[in-house]
């Protein structure tokens, strides 16, 4: 099994043979395909998917991901608060068949606990014409798929339903008409769909628990459907689908995460590389990812609570970036708040035009100093150094 | 520290007003005038560009006393001392605010407290004084001139002289007129305590 670090920022197991999370604080994970899955052949498959990849979250932001592995967050991402699921794959094998792209992964969610009160794992008819057996509460599920296309497409879709009085409904769409509020963006290796806080019954501040995933896909060609994608033992399922479920998948278990405002520290470990420019605190710049939202690089949005310290800004403190503690600010931000903790270097922002407003608190502690070369406004002021 | 350079901040508070701490952090930043204390201090301050004096003002928005800042707000800012308003001025206006409160513990910069000691008395009038009418464009009133030369006479106090900078030719009328004044007042100095 090929996994990578995962950042859950609760106790979060899901199915041993499924995934194993080796540490269970603040991490995501993404699960690639298992190649040789342990666990029983269930018919149907209910307990025969090996694409457990996903499994991430951290929703740190309110506005993206749960993915880990992803280089980019999808633009929309700053337009409608969201979350972003990534789903990553074995390989182009897992999603495509010949010339044509076919990936449905879902994600059953309990954003309200008890809301769905879906209490058996039989099927429940949806209006997407699939039974779905979500036990054990959930009011949601999403379903992320790339009908057909030409590789690489971008023309799959998400569609999510929520289960109240006894039914599933489908969230802004009708039937099987794609859900259009966000972007699918599949890649040879995986996919990735957004879906707006607002859809989901969340906003920032709130809690959601993340229960069973599983792949599925529409007729005919499910990625589990083929057997040619199938890998050893496992019996693919073809006709009506049973999602397997965490509550009874061995060794599996619920996880809950919080959607809270982001913390973003300043890291400026590197000096201009990619998507990292070294120096610049813009807002929204998808091609800036000069912080880190406690599990990997990130860009700034305003609300987010920034941190300026010397953690990989430092060159006695793992970094590389001589210019780290330079940083320039042409623009106005509104940070939720400013804690500025240095001791090793000393600290600047400064820039044309440039203006720090409607912080709720600055903070500044550590011995080192912060030079501002821009206005600021705050809501409270804290200075212990 | 923080250093605000040459710059300004506000604070818009909630109930708790924070004017003393902040006040705090500014005094000890000031250290006597060597702006390296922990706090808050201003690395443009020790300059004095132009041979002028400069530190770091403070204002409550609810003294009333710069204008556009509201009750709920503090501005902090580098400016001249002397600049009791926080307009980057200093003038008349900030006199009649040093006046108002002389030889009494008030404390705040927009008060006439200039070196953060609690204090509003010679020491204040004379940081004024040396940066009287710098900021402006224009040449002192006589009427200004008037009244700080006959304050200074009322309270005994020294107009500085060493402090006071070159004229800039836009305003050369008022500082000749004010160096002019400050030296009949040294002339006729009265000595009183």
């Amino acid at each position: 099994m090929t996994k990578s670090r995962l950042a859950l920022s609760s106790a979060a197991i899901f199915g041993a043979g499924l995934c194993w999370l080796p540490n269970l604080s603040a991490q995501v994970a993404i699960y690639n395909a298992d190649p040789t899955p342990n666990r029983p052949n269930g018919s149907g498959g209910q307990y025969g998917n090996p694409y457990d990849q996903l499994v991430s979250v951290a929703i740190t932001t309110g506005y993206e991901d749960i993915q880990a592995n992803s280089t980019a967050v999808p633009a929309n991402a700053v337009t409608a608060p969201a979350i972003f699921i990534e789903i990553n794959v074995n390989s182009t094998s897992d999603i495509t068949s010949g010339s044509q792209w076919y990936c449905d992964y879902d994600l059953a969610m309990e954003t309200i606990p008890g809301a769905g009160l879906v209490t058996t794992p039989s099927n429940v008819s949806n209006a997407y014409a699939k039974a779905v057996g979500i036990s054990t509460g959930e009011n949601y599920f999403i379903n992320g798929f790339n009908d057909k296309g030409t590789a690489p497409s971008t023309t799959g879709g998400n569609q999510v339903y929520n289960y109240s009085s006894g039914a599933w409904s489908q969230v802004a769409g009708v039937g099987q008409s794609n859900y259009v509020a966000t972007t699918t963006t599949i890649t040879t290796t995986s996919i990735t769909y957004g879906i707006p806080l607002a859809d989901l019954g969340l906003s920032v501040g709130n809690s959601f628990t993340f229960d069973a995933y599983s792949t599925y896909g529409g007729l005919p060609y499910d990625a589990l459907d083929n057997t040619a994608f199938a890998p050893t033992g496992y019996n693919p399922y073809s006709g009506a689908s049973t999602y397997y479920d965490s509550a009874t998948e061995p060794g599996s278990t619920l996880a809950t995460y919080t959607v809270a405002t982001p913390t973003l520290s300043w890291n400026n470990s590197f000096a201009a590389a990619g998507y990292n420019d070294g120096v610049t605190w813009d807002t929204n710049d998808t091609a800036k990812y000069n912080w880190n939202n406690g599990f990997y690089a990130d860009y700034y949005v305003d609300g987010s609570n920034v941190v300026f310290n010397d953690v990989n800004n430092a060159t006695s403190n793992g970094g590389t970036n001589s210019s780290a503690y330079n940083v320039t600010l042409n623009t106005t931000v509104n940070p939720g708040s400013v804690t500025v903790n240095n001791s090793l270097g000393n600290y600047t922002i400064s820039g044309a035009g440039g203006k720090i407003a409607d912080a709720g608190a600055f903070v500044k502690s550590g011995t080192g100093t912060l030079t501002l070369g821009t206005a600021l406004s705050v809501g409270s002021m804290s200075i212990t150094a | 520290m923080l250093d605000i350079n040459n710059n300004h901040l506000i604070i818009t508070y909630g109930a708790s007003d924070p004017i003393t701490t902040i006040a705090g952090y500014i005094a000890s930043g000031h250290n006597t005038g060597n702006w390296n204390g922990p706090g808050i201090i201003s690395s443009a301050a020790l300059t004095n560009p132009s041979g002028l004096l400069y530190g770091i003002g403070y204002a409550d928005g609810n003294d009333h006393v710069v204008t556009g800042l509201t009750s709920g707000q503090i501005e902090v800012a580098y400016t001249l001392l002397g600049d009791a308003n926080l307009d980057g001025l200093v003038n008349g206006s900030d006199f009649n605010i040093l006046a108002a409160n002389f030889n009494q513990s008030i404390t705040g910069w927009d008060q006439g407290d200039f070196n953060y000691d609690g204090l509003v008395n010679a020491s204040d009038f004379n940081e004024l004084a040396a940066n009287f009418n710098q900021g402006v464009s224009g040449a002192a009133s006589a009427g200004d001139i008037a009244a700080l030369d006959a304050f200074a006479a009322a309270n005994g106090l020294s107009l500085p002289t060493s402090s006071v900078p070159e004229p800039a030719s836009t305003f050369l009328f008022g500082v000749l007129a004010l160096g002019g004044l400050l030296q009949v007042r040294r002339s006729r100095r009265l000595g009183r305590a």
